[in-house]
């Protein structure tokens, strides 16, 4: 292991080191939840996803809905639109969790951040 | 090629900026599928990269270069650090990239620094939008310090808000002709705009600010709803004080220390704007096998 990474991994502290893990993971499941439809672009929530659904299920086809930038975004296929949400919230929520479940099992901070050393 | 990313480097004698850009451009093109690379130089900096560079390793990072000689006139000394414990200075050659909307060949295009290396995908989201210029006001740095840099990323307390020229979508409109334009005309006026945005001068042109100014000059001097920022609407910083220990697998390791002695380890698997542009260069053979296999 390079000397300077060895060093930086001593010194770090295991505490920090866990919470900066957690705000890295929830950073990298808000991208993860962006999603661009039509030249809108969206977050991906639950109330999204039931609103969508509601729409769905009322046999909408199309429908306005207002984007993150708070743009009126026609969205042309809703059923295309909902299972591409839906399936974007569990891809990013299970990735969170996997991490998520790694992270409380490591109690050193070259675990914390899957350090493989090579031989 | 209607979408794609523009980069400016030119080296100076401390700061390999045309490695750091082929670094970043092979980067994009390992995780973005809207993935066009122009980059923007001049032929003394090419020259130096083609000598040190494989051809095919340039081919297959850049789709277009654009030669484009500085004026030597203006061009100012700036001081970098690398860690906590080196600083140097050097010129800065970023005067031109307030030409980027003549000089980019795409319809759309987002106007990078060479430093902001793009780890994951999430700017394939960034095409098509209904806006036509976007970019970040928002900064997080790898200790998730939010907007800390001056007064909640702000030129003073009274002032107007920043935003950052790290990353800019525009599409060729007349409103980002006008935004340029003014750009442009900040640039040429520069003082004036200092004193009257009362910012600290710095030594320096700094495309953020004059960016900022013509921002709010061109939404009729008001702060809001002016910008829309991009699809993931913060800038990741890590700081000219830390240090990259690896990139693995995509990631990079950083060390942070917000003090003198206190380290952070991050891992970073998301875009990143890394200031330690030396760090950057230290770890260019693995970016490059990373990104060219």
């Amino acid at each position: 292991m390079d000397e300077r990474l060895k060093k930086a991994l001593e010194f770090s502290n295991y505490r920090i080191s866990l919470f900066q893990r957690k705000e890295d993971l929830k950073l990298n499941m808000a991208n993860m939840l962006t999603h661009a439809n039509n030249g809108g672009i969206f977050k991906i929530d639950p109330p999204l996803i039931c609103f969508v659904k509601q729409l769905v299920d009322a046999k909408k086809t199309r429908a306005v809905l207002i984007d993150s930038n708070e743009n009126p975004i026609e969205v042309t296929d809703l059923k295309e639109f909902y299972d591409v949400i839906f399936n974007k919230y569990f891809e990013a929520t299970n990735i969170y969790h996997i991490e998520y479940s790694k992270l409380k099992r490591s109690r050193t901070v070259s675990s914390l951040y899957d350090f493989i050393e090579e031989e | 090629m209607d979408k794609g990313f523009l980069m400016f480097a030119y080296n100076n004698s401390s700061i390999d900026y045309i490695t750091m850009a082929l670094c970043n451009a092979l980067l994009i093109k390992k995780n973005l599928v809207n993935n066009n690379v122009a980059l923007v130089t001049n032929s003394g900096t090419l020259e130096y990269l083609q000598n040190i560079t494989e051809q095919s390793i340039i081919d297959s990072a850049f789709d277009m270069i654009i030669l484009n000689d500085l004026i030597e006139s203006g061009v100012s000394v700036r001081k970098y650090r690398d860690t906590r414990y080196t600083d140097f200075t050097d010129r800065y050659y970023n005067l031109n990239r307030v030409d980027a909307y003549t000089l980019s060949p795409f319809d759309q295009t987002v106007l990078i620094d060479t430093d902001y290396l793009m780890l994951d995908s999430s700017m394939d989201l960034v095409w098509d939008c209904d806006e036509d210029f976007m970019c970040n006001r928002k900064t997080i740095t790898l200790d998730h310090g939010v907007n800390s840099f001056g007064f909640d990323n702000r030129f003073n307390e009274m002032s107007i808000p920043l935003f950052w020229a790290t990353a800019v979508y525009f599409r060729k409109t007349e409103r980002s002709k006008l935004i340029f334009e003014l750009i442009n005309f900040v640039k040429e006026n520069y003082e004036y705009y200092g004193s009257l945005y009362s910012f600290q001068p710095c030594g320096y042109f700094r495309n953020d600010f004059a960016l900022s100014i013509a921002m709010h000059i061109a939404n009729n001097m008001m702060e809001y709803g002016a910008i829309k920022p991009l699809p993931v609407n913060y800038i990741l910083f890590s700081l000219e004080t830390d240090e990259l220990h690896a990139f693995k697998n995509g990631s990079v390791y950083i060390t942070s220390e917000p003090e003198a002695g206190t380290f952070h380890l991050h891992r970073v698997s998301n875009n990143v704007h890394i200031m330690n542009k030396r760090a950057i260069l230290r770890f260019k053979d693995e970016i490059i096998a990373h990104g060219y296999n």
